[in-house]
């Protein structure tokens, strides 16, 4: 070594090379170390909270547990537990309670002729396998059974509308109204909104409210939701708007409200709200996304980076079971994310073909875009042409499309 | 250390872990891991379910309760869990209880020590009945890591709860990246062998000039120089590592480790008053044959594959040489450039030195006459 001189000037490569190596340590800690096992360090750690639910219904469930110690078989105490553990999946989130249902109805899940409550559960629980085709004859055979029952025919006209069959939702809205007028204007009314009457079927939805029990938030949380929705695919924001907050005044959490509002908020550059909205609501993949969408639009690099992780590292769980359920999250998390969307455009084109939702209509029309497939695009085109869907949301995707040559 | 550490290198970038919980069904992982251990995860919240964690029905399941209850766990996990090896039924005990977690919370890990060997040449069959009963939607993943560390991944299901494991070749290539990852992970989870290496490259940006620290002029020299100490070093080791793993040499494990904490008690010495100013290569050289008996008592926990031993004694060397490097490449130029502070010569250098001489005392002491100083 030489002598000393004071020389300043620091070659660039060993600034970039550090950052490289920072990197590569990370990305090999990270893969090596996180997940390794540990003790914790005191007998009182917690590790795991249980939903709250189940302590304020244990005795509820031990009665149910109980009777089914005594009677294997019994059909009420059997509906009666999958019931709780469907409404506990359905607050939590957590697909695991849907699995303990799914047992407990184990001894008539292949049964061509179950009870009605069996048939009734059976399909809201293959519906949630997106296993459409089982739900709905489910639901066709017990409406056949009981002509009377609002939550069949509501639940088939939901199937049927989600699955873009409008016609034979309207049908199923018919017939749920001579049981309630009430559920069978909301029924028809939604599907009016998607058939080219949205605003009327803002208008009925409206006179519906004031006929609603004080007791029955979730039915007023219903509708505010519907009147947004509309409202939003409208264009009109503020109406809209107002809606939403009357959805979210009332004291119920609703992780569906919640996602449509983040994507409300979202569209109008809003990400510090979603953020204020979602901080703590990670447990949802589909909020999460809107999260690390709320992040990117808030140019908070970190956080972005965080809940990206976060995402990939659940889609990769669902792959390693062979899973397909979340095919339409990781559609729109490729898309807003990734640079090669040509498998996004797969996942979004799968997507489309279980559910047409509004939502699954502009992720494909996006997504085609995206890739230059305008033959696909033309397809969503001509669907929502010969619905009449209206959406305002659709016009400068729509607008993206040139127009086809004459041949 | 070794021992503490054995059990639990083996992991899948698949699951990196995260503090949040997801809307994700029930799963469990059973990882065949490539020291022939068993590993299960399964969620707490399914154990919950299953036989009942929280006692004292408070909402919460604290550590205590886990514990409390390992015997049922493992007696329900291990109920339904069936392995056999050619044939013969291959019983499972449970050695280790501890906590992890995946995307959608804690997991219980259960360690598992089975009675038969899970070497890749094995045809295994498995048999999984954990809580279908309960949960028809739920899966174990098993993720077989004994041919690397990108591992192959099936699934168990209410419709397919036997698997079967042929026996596999283990390929060079995949023995060779395997362990060159082992050896990168053991450089960086060795805090003794770190502390060697920053010792030598802190001083190695400064030059001793009338009894002085003084630093260095130009980037390229000094880093060169510091990379032939540092090959010499794994040069060093590399060999007493052949030496120690093909049995040609042994030494005993406790008067090694008590000659590595002295190793760096000598170079921690070196930096206030430098003795041994060039020639550090030299200095390298020697502690590194050492170093190498350490590495080897770890390499052998490892079970190396007798077929594959030229690849694997290769990988482990070329990955503890590319940790190395890494460490110099991300230090070096940060302590280049603050070389010339007042800062880097006082807390950083003397500070670093002072700190390493207190721990590496202790280890020398704790090692010498095999006692805990700090529980």
């Amino acid at each position: 070594m030489k002598p000393v001189v004071y020389k300043t000037s620091l070659p660039r490569w060993s600034f970039i090379g550090s950052i490289f190596c920072v990197l590569i340590l990370g990305t090999t800690l990270n893969t090596r170390l996180q997940a390794a096992a540990y003790t914790p360090p005191s007998d009182q750690t917690v590790l795991t909270v249980l939903p709250d639910f189940l302590l304020s219904h244990s005795a509820e469930i031990r009665s149910f547990k109980a009777r089914l110690q005594a009677e294997p078989h019994s059909v009420a105490a059997s509906t009666g537990l999958a019931r709780l553990y469907i409404d506990l999946g359905r607050r939590e989130a957590d697909p695991r309670y849907y699995g303990y249902a799914e047992a407990l109805l184990s001894p008539w899940w292949t049964a061509s002729q179950p009870p009605p409550e069996v048939l009734l559960l059976r399909a809201l629980l293959r519906q949630h396998q997106h296993d459409y085709a089982a739900a709905l004859q489910d639901l066709q055979q017990l409406v056949q059974q009981q002509a009377g029952s609002s939550q069949a025919w509501l639940t088939l006209a939901v199937v049927q509308w989600v699955q873009g069959d409008y016609a034979a939702a309207k049908q199923s809205c018919k017939a749920l109204a001579n049981s309630s007028t009430w559920y069978g204007s909301v029924c028809f009314s939604q599907v009016l909104s998607f058939t080219g009457e949205a605003e009327r079927a803002y208008q009925l939805q409206l006179s519906l409210l004031p006929a609603l029990p004080q007791a029955t938030p979730e039915l007023a949380q219903w509708v505010q939701t519907n009147l947004a929705e509309i409202a939003w695919r409208l264009g009109q924001l503020s109406k809209a708007e107002q809606h939403f907050r009357e959805a979210l005044a009332i004291e119920r959490q609703d992780h569906y409200l919640l996602r449509v509002y983040s994507d409300f908020l979202l569209s109008q550059q809003r990400s510090a709200e979603v953020i204020r909205l979602l901080k703590d609501k990670t447990t949802d993949d589909a909020l999460l996304l809107r999260l690390a969408l709320a992040s990117q639009q808030a140019q908070d690099i970190e956080a972005t980076q965080f809940y990206r992780q976060q995402l990939q590292a659940r889609y990769q769980a669902a792959y390693l079971r062979k899973s397909k359920l979340h095919q339409r999250d990781e559609a729109w998390y490729l898309l807003s994310f990734e640079e090669n969307s040509q498998r996004a455009l797969e996942l979004a084109q799968a997507n489309w073909a279980e559910q047409k939702e509004a939502e699954d209509t502009a992720l494909l029309l996006r997504a085609a875009l995206a890739n230059q497939d305008f033959t696909t695009a033309r397809k969503v085109q001509m669907w929502l042409q010969q619905n009449q869907q209206q959406d305002t949301r659709l016009d400068g995707l729509l607008a993206q499309i040139p127009k086809e040559q004459a041949s | 250390m070794k021992r503490a550490l054995s059990g639990i290198f083996t992991v899948c970038c698949l699951l990196l872990s995260l503090n949040a919980f997801a809307h994700k069904p029930s799963d469990s992982y059973l990882f065949l891991q490539t020291d022939s251990s068993l590993r299960w995860d399964l969620a707490l919240r399914d154990l919950e379910q299953a036989i009942g964690l929280d006692r004292n029905q408070d909402g919460q399941v604290t550590w205590g309760e886990v514990k409390q209850q390992q015997a049922a766990i493992s007696a329900y996990a291990l109920s339904r869990l069936q392995l056999q090896q050619d044939g013969q039924v291959c019983t499972l005990s449970l050695q280790r209880l501890q906590i992890d977690e995946h995307t959608d919370g804690a997991y219980a890990v259960l360690l598992l020590q089975p009675r038969c060997s899970l070497a890749a040449n094995a045809a295994l069959n498995f048999k999984y009945q954990l809580l279908f009963d309960i949960d028809p939607s739920h899966r174990g993943v098993l993720l077989d890591q004994r041919a690397g560390i990108a591992a192959s991944s099936m699934i168990f299901s209410k419709e397919q709860p036997e698997l079967s494991l042929s026996p596999q070749q283990l390929t060079r290539w995949s023995t060779l990246v395997n362990y060159i990852n082992e050896g990168i992970y053991h450089i960086w989870i060795g805090l003794d062998h770190l502390l060697f290496i920053s010792l030598l490259i802190l001083p190695s940006v400064l030059v001793v000039k009338d009894h002085r620290w003084q630093q260095v002029t130009a980037f390229r020299p000094a880093l060169w120089n510091l990379l032939k100490v540092i090959t010499a070093f794994t040069v060093a080791h590399s060999i007493t590592l052949c030496l120690a793993v093909l049995e040609v040499v042994s030494l005993p494990s406790r008067w090694v480790e008590s000659a590595i904490a002295v190793s760096i008690i000598v170079l921690a010495l070196n930096i206030f008053y430098p003795v041994i100013k060039h020639n550090q290569g030299w200095l390298a050289f020697g502690f590194g044959l050492l170093h190498g008996f350490g590495f080897a008592s770890v390499l052998m926990e490892l079970e190396l594959p007798q077929a594959t031993l030229v690849q694997a004694l290769l990988g482990f060397n070329l990955g503890v040489e590319l940790g190395q490097l890494m460490l110099v490449l991300l230090v070096f130029p940060l302590a280049y450039l603050l070389r010339s502070t007042k800062f880097y010569q006082v807390p950083i250098l003397y500070g670093s030195a002072a700190l390493t001489l207190v721990l590496a005392s202790i280890w020398l002491v704790e090692r010498a006459f095999d006692t805990t100083l700090f529980a």
